[in-house]
This record gives structure tokens, sequence and C-alpha cells, in this order.
């Protein structure tokens, strides 16, 4: 793009950058986050105002945060996935039987929570492994063949115990490690309890940015990019793609299951249907407006987590500024589409501004 | 029982099954004396002379029928000790049954599944009319090919063309209002409540609702209501209810109008103390989650609407019109009228396969 059309950027390299504008601009051109970040803000600024200043409460946000530890844990996963070209719709139901699993394993047999947790974790590796093997192996669009695999799931879990769902008991330490809320107004918000309300947001932080690392530090995530943005070349030069997108298959799966297992951890719930239809669409759609491509290639896990965070907020927000059940979904459903253009269009600036 | 019983039970073809007969005696309520007339009259109780048994009728025939159920939400937890009461009514009366319809509430997937139970000539077709005009065509059809069918759980409004020939749940607009005057008794004068729904529109949950609101503007206690879309998932509506409460600290009470956000309704009065703060919680369906929070008094009450019966009336009630040729009609029935309060949820809480959190027959 021909950059003489942009605003009066110098284009001599060693230009110092002088007003506020201009390095915001820079700061918009260096990071492809840049464009959900600016819409997270700019919902924050709405819902704060709109809340006289309720929504930036440490109450208020243990709540938002905790949904966008869930859905950016399985929006990260996605990302993951997306970016090798592929996509894994039985995450949902991945996220209902990690669970489910652990806490029917501790009620009927008396095994710990951690050890059930681990074994979740690895029924969700597992899952990913077959859906990758089947995905690659036979040839079977991933779409296809992860639809399957959450119809498949989703009948196992509901049959292993006649669709109940289980009062998963609690263990301390494991559920204030891993979900369970502590938080009571009295306590100072930099105690353990203060922490204890934003574990699940602490937990998908901290995975999204080993993650992240991977993805940009590591051979491995320079494999998966390549994997996405151009297979035959990847191939050509050694990657063993196939591996690659497996590899994928089973991180999202095993993130996906310890998301179900916070999620357990935070209600002490295991809810054969925890996993509805809409999380891996809301997920998708976090991984999207945070700027992964639906084509692969190219993505990135820190903006699906904020992505997350917009989800969240907007799933949120919105009771909190008082919409009725009636048109409540008018509002989330434009807004949804709203960030995306907001963010596309802050994204097209950005590499107008690095041309 | 012991092994002479046993032994006269096998030598008993007629009557019913011993497993039948307990779940049925079970059901109906009947205590241990109930239930050893009731053997009695199939000649099964020990001590009981063979001669005695020959008296009396051979009872009601079993008939291979086979029975199709449509339901609009195939997989949920409700509907558990739903199939234990069809299992056990067609146990005792030797039909068969097909559990179908949809995963997640689509219509059109239930009334394919209605199409393909009358094309395989079904004995009588039960069926959730979750929709106020979508199944009249096919309820025709049934009726046309000489299958009964009943509604269960969800029914068509009054005054519909529907052909169905009873409904056996809970009437679902005067449950929310019964239930709506129940804890309006526990909010202030003046005043605020939250309502949730977790799919609004839906035709189980809306008329409760309605009724909920109704009740409300009938009461003249000036109490306000903001109604909220909890949505989907447990975890979903936990936080949106969470946000609400956060957000409206006035709030006196908490209302759901289906199991799930019921349960949300509960875990939020939990964390923060509403009912032991003097609020109210109130809502419906026997989640395990919110008996825990009802027996710790975290919320008042919920409705039963006896999921069991839901299946096995329907069966019941098709089986003896098949049999009697039209002639014994099916009935409306109302299964509802039953709340679990801290005084009788220890009841509720048991492993019982009248709840579905058991699928072994009582003894």
């Amino acid at each position: 793009m021909p950059p003489t059309e942009t605003k009066p950027a110098k284009k001599t390299g060693v230009k110092v950058p002088h007003t506020m504008t201009e390095r915001l601009l820079i700061l918009l051109s260096r990071y492809r986050e840049a464009s959900i970040a600016v819409v997270a803000i700019v919902l924050v600024i709405y819902f704060q105002f709109g809340s006289d200043g309720g929504f930036l409460s440490p109450q208020f946000m243990s709540v938002v945060l905790r949904d966008t530890g869930r859905l950016g844990l399985i929006a990260a996963a996605e990302v993951m996935l997306m970016i090798t070209g592929e996509i894994d719709l039985s995450l949902s139901a991945i996220f209902s039987i990690a669970p489910y699993v652990m806490a029917l394993l501790s009620v009927t047999y008396g095994v710990p929570l951690a050890v059930g947790a681990l074994i979740g974790v690895l029924i969700g590796i597992l899952v990913g492994a077959i859906n990758g093997i089947i995905t690659v192996r036979f040839k079977v669009p991933s779409l296809i063949t992860t639809v399957g695999m959450l119809f498949f799931l989703q009948g196992i879990v509901v049959s292993i115990y006649n669709s109940q769902p289980i009062v998963a008991p609690v263990e301390q330490p494991f559920n204030a490690i891993f979900g369970q809320s502590l938080y009571q107004p009295s306590d100072a918000l930099l105690s353990w309890h203060g922490i204890t309300a934003f574990t699940p947001f602490l937990w998908a932080a901290v995975l999204v940015l080993v993650l992240a690392l991977v993805l940009n530090r590591t051979t491995f995530g320079l494999h998966t990019i390549a994997t996405g943005s151009n297979i035959i070349g990847a191939r050509e030069i050694g990657v063993r793609t196939d591996r690659m997108k497996i590899y994928n298959f089973m991180i999202a799966g095993g993130f996906a299951a310890f998301a179900g297992i916070i999620n357990t951890a935070q209600f002490t719930s295991a809810d054969p249907q925890a996993g509805s239809p809409f999380l891996t669409p809301q997920a998708i759609a976090a991984a999207v407006i945070g700027g992964t491509s639906l084509l692969g290639g190219s993505g990135t896990v820190i903006g699906a987590l904020i992505g997350a965070f917009v989800v969240a907020s907007l799933n949120n927000g919105l009771v909190m500024i008082g919409a009725q059940a009636t048109v409540s979904d008018i509002y989330l459903g434009a807004a949804i589409i709203a960030a995306m253009i907001l963010s596309i269009q802050v994204d097209r600036l950005r590499t107008r501004r690095r041309v | 029982m012991d092994d002479e019983t046993k032994d006269l039970m096998e030598m008993v073809n007629a009557g019913i099954s011993r497993r039948s007969a307990f779940a049925l005696a079970g059901k109906l309520g009947l205590g241990a004396a109930g239930l050893a007339s009731g053997l009695a009259g199939a000649g099964l109780a020990g001590g009981i002379s063979a001669a005695r048994a020959a008296d009396s009728s051979p009872g009601l025939p079993k008939k291979p029928y086979k029975f199709h159920f449509v339901c609009h939400v195939t997989l949920d937890q409700f509907f558990t000790p739903t199939v234990y009461g069809i299992q056990d009514a067609c146990a005792a009366f030797g039909c068969s049954y097909q559990w179908t319809g949809s995963q997640k509430n689509v219509v059109s997937e239930m009334v394919s599944a209605m199409q393909t139970a009358i094309a395989q000539k079904s004995d009588g077709i039960a069926v959730c009319l979750v929709d106020p005009t979508a199944f009249d065509a096919a309820t025709d059809m049934a009726a046309q090919a000489g299958i009964p069918v009943v509604a269960f759980n969800a029914d068509v409004p009054v005054g519909s063309p529907n052909k169905r020939l009873s409904y056996v749940g809970q009437p679902l607009y005067q449950s929310g209002y019964n239930s709506a005057l129940k804890w309006l008794k526990l909010i202030p004068k003046g005043g605020h409540v939250m309502l949730s729904i977790g799919v609004p529109g839906s035709l189980n949950t809306q008329p409760r609702l309605d009724g909920y609101i109704q009740a409300i503007k009938d009461s003249n206690s000036g109490v306000t209501y903001d109604v909220v879309n909890t949505g989907p998932d447990p975890a979903t509506e936990i936080s949106r209810v969470e946000s609400y409460y956060l957000s409206h600290k006035n709030v006196n009470g908490l209302f759901g109008t289906g199991g799930s956000d019921t349960y949300a309704c509960g875990f939020v009065s939990n964390k923060y103390g509403l009912v032991k703060g003097g609020g109210a919680v109130a809502g419906f369906d026997l989640f395990p989650q919110t008996l825990d929070f009802i027996k710790a008094g975290d919320v008042n009450f919920t409705t039963d609407q006896q999921a069991y019966l839901q299946g096995f009336l329907p069966v019941q009630q098709m089986y003896l019109y098949k049999l009697s040729g039209g002639l014994v009609g099916p009935a409306n029935s109302d299964t509802s009228q039953a709340y679990v309060t801290k005084d009788n949820v220890d009841a509720y809480v048991g492993k019982s396969r009248f709840e579905g959190r058991s699928d072994v027959e009582p003894t």
C-alpha cells in the first residue's frame, strides 16, 4: 500500500515520535494485539461510566475475569489449531467430560481430586491425539472429525451417570489453587483469599503466556506457523506437518480439559452439560476478534485472551447496565459484530502504518 | 423377600413381575401394608395360599405395545427419572419404548421423530409440546392412524386445536404463579427482585416467568422486578446472576424459572449470604446442588414437578387406551404441587430412583 495517502507520518526511520498520537500509532503498529486491546479499553470505559463506577470494582472484575479465564483457555487452544489451518469443535465436550470423570472418580472411588484432574487432562490430550490422527492420517477435515467427536463425547458423558450433575467434593488446597473463590468483602485484595477470587484468570494468563512464548520463541512455534502458512513449503524444508497438527490438537484437548477442571473447582459442580454448544463458537469469536486469521498461518494467543475478556465483559456488563432478558441477546450479538468491525479497522490502520 | 416367596413368584406367571410391582407400589405411595395386599392380589406374598390367588383376577395382561417418547432435550438430567418411570411402567405392562426427539430444543427434529414413529406404526406417542402450533399436523396424522398422542412436560396453550388426548405434567403458568405467591410473602412491600430465564421465549420456562410477573402485579405489593437472560450453560448463568447481584445490591430476592438458573441463584446466595441476610431465593426443579443449598439455608424452596410421573403416567394412559380400544381415555394429570423446603429436603437428598439419582429399583 502506498504510504503517501496516510497522515503526516514521516518515513525516515530515525524520526523520534513527539506527539501522543504518533506514539500511540507506533505502539499499534508494533503489536497485533493492539486492535483488540483498543476495543477492550473502549468497552471498559463504556461500562465503567454506564455503571457509575461499578464495573471495575474488584468483585465485579472477579466475575468478568473468571469468565475470561474459561473462555480464554479454550480460545487460546483454538488459536494454536487455527494457526495450523485446523479447528476443533469438540473442545466443549472435552470441557464437560474431563471434570466429570474427575468428580466421578472422587465420589465413587475416593480418588483424590488432584489425581482425578491429572486423569482428566490426560483424557483431553488423548482425545486431541485421536482428533489429530483421524484428521491427518485419514484425511478427514477437522471440522467433521471434531463435530463427530463432539457428539460422541457428549453421548458418553451423559450416559456414564444418567445425565446427573455431580456435586464435586471440596479438597483444600486443590480447590483454592484451581478456582474456588474464598474472597470475602472483609478480605484485603492482596491477601491469599483475595487472590483466590482471580485464580481461574491467573491460571489462564500463565498458560496463555507460556503458549505465547512457545509460539514466538521456539522451533515448535515456528513449525506450527509454517505448517499453517505454507504446508507444502514447510514439508519441503523438513517440518513434520502432520505431527505438528497432532501435537496442537493434543495441546487444545489438554487446555479444554484443564479449563473444565478449573470450572468445576470454582463451582464445586460437575455438570454433563457444562460445555454448552455455545462455548466453542464464543471461543472462536474471541480468537478471531483477538486477531487470529480463520485461514491459518497467523494468530495470537494473547489477542485471544483479550478477545475472551471482551466477550466476558459484554456477557456480564450488559446485565449490569440493565439489559432486560428479551433484548439482551440483540445487544450481545450487535456488540460482538461491532467489536469485530472496530478491531479490523484498527488493524487496517496498524498495517498501513507499518508499510 | 425369602426363598419361599421367590419360588412362589416363579410359579405365578400371570400378573406383574416383582420388580414392577415394587416400582408401582412405591410410586403410588403404598406402604408395606399396601404392598402386601397388592402382592396378595397376584398371589405373591409369603404365607398367602395359592388357593386364594386363584380366586382373584389375573390382572391386566402384558401387551407388547411400543410407545415413542419425543422429548425436546433428550439428554437433560431432568428427564432421567422420567425415563425410569417409562421403564417401570413398560415392565409392568409388558410394553417397550423408544426415547427420542431433539437434544437441543429443535422443534423440526421433534416433528420428524413423531412422523417416524407414525410411520413405524407406533402404539402411542408421548411428546413434549414445546411449540404452540408446530405439532398440530403431526398430531392429526397420528390421530388418523389411530395412534394415541399424550403430551408430557410441556403443553399447547388453552384453546389450541391440537388433538393430543391429555397432558401429564406441570401447568406451567399456574406453577409460576403459585410459586410467586409463596415467595412474595418473603419480600418486603416495595422490594425489588430479579427473575431469571435461561432461554427467553422457551415454552417450558417462559410461562412460569409470565406466572411470576402476573402474581407480582396481582399482589399490589409494589414489588419491582428485572428479568435477566441468564444464558445457555451453568457457568454463564452463575456469572450473569452474580453480575446482577453485584450491581443491584438492593435486590431482595433471586428467582429462577429452570433447573440450572435456580442453582445459579442458590450459588450466588450461598456466596454472598443473601437468604441468611433476610433475602429470598426460590425456583424450580431438583438439581442436587439446589437441594444442598436448601439444606444449608441458602435457598428457601424449589418446586418439584415429579419427573418420574411424567414418564410413568403417559405409558399407563396409552396402555389402557390401547387395551380398552379407546374406552378408558387419557386424563390430564397435574404432577406439580410439591415444594422442597428445608423441612422435607432430606427425603430428596438420598439416592432414589424416583428422583433419578440411582438406577436401582427400590426394595
